[in-house]
């Protein structure tokens, strides 16, 4: 009983300050704020009914998005399966022309970032096909290392490493549209 | 290896996630071609902003504390089969 009183303490004091990354996980990955509350729940009373087996002075909020992606897959996998088939070519055609442009002012600097970057980027990221914002999110919102984004999403990091540089070709090419269309950028 | 591959080791390189012998081989490569030189530019910058980008979305305070008081009231052994 002590030492279950303790195990509660430890949750409280290093899991539950991450909610804010589950759910912000949760809503990107289901793009519904109700499945997301749902997901947030189910998830970290898991991760307690669980947290014997969580070792420590690994990364917590590694752990916690594992579940939450575990959850996740068993709920959707249907869903999931879907969205698998994703023609990236055009992607990376229009991604090459944007960097074949750069030297004529075709990157974003930081003034037309900074204009982007309200709304946008999220708005971006909401869009990209499930995988891809998965590794982005993981990676990039949540600073996941690649070893501990790989365990979360249950593929080796080579996957890891080909998902991100599409999904940071496609939220560039996302981001130089919206750009190109307010008139932000004259390329 | 061609360009799309290289994209990803540019990526990774930037994210400070590559080994020595890898490092070394995008370093040849970039010397070699001007197209990976310019993403390499945009990815660096890109990566920089991203950082900066997405925020984190709060959970509405109801529902954090539901999940608090749950936590509060649960016991972690698997709870007893109720029966009829
Ligand atoms: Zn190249």
């Amino acid at each position: 009983m002590a030492v279950d009183g303790d195990l509660k303490a430890r949750f409280e004091a290093s899991a539950l300050p991450l909610m804010h990354h589950v759910y912000t996980a949760a809503f990107y990955l289901t793009r519904n704020r109700s499945e997301a509350e749902d997901l947030l729940q189910e998830t970290y009373l898991r991760a307690y009914r669980f947290f014997h087996r969580f070792t420590p002075g690994t990364n917590v909020k590694a752990w916690l998005l594992t579940i939450l992606y575990n959850v996740l897959r068993n709920r959707y996998r249907h869903r999931l399966a879907e969205q698998r088939r994703f023609d990236f070519a055009p992607v990376a055609q229009a991604y090459e022309r944007i960097a074949a442009s750069r030297d004529s002012g075709g990157g974003f600097g930081d003034a037309v970032f900074r204009l982007l970057v309200d709304g946008e980027i999220e708005r971006a990221l909401v869009n990209l096909p499930h995988d891809f914002r998965a590794v982005v999110l993981l990676v990039d919102v949540h600073e996941l290392s690649y070893a501990e984004a790989a365990a979360a999403l249950g593929c080796p990091v080579g996957t890891i490493r080909s998902r991100l540089s599409r999904a940071r070709r496609l939220l560039q090419v996302a981001l130089h549209d919206y750009a190109r269309e307010h008139g932000l950028l004259n390329i | 290896m061609d360009c799309d591959t290289y994209h990803e080791l540019i990526v990774a390189d930037i994210d400070g996630t590559l080994s020595p012998r890898e490092r070394k081989s995008v370093r040849m490569h970039l010397d070699a071609c001007p197209v990976c030189r310019n993403a390499r530019v945009l990815e660096a910058e890109f990566a920089a902003h991203l950082r900066r980008g997405p925020r984190l979305v709060e959970a509405p305070q109801a529902v954090q504390d539901r999940l608090r008081a749950a936590i509060g009231s649960a016991t972690r052994a698997p709870p007893p089969r109720r029966r009829r």
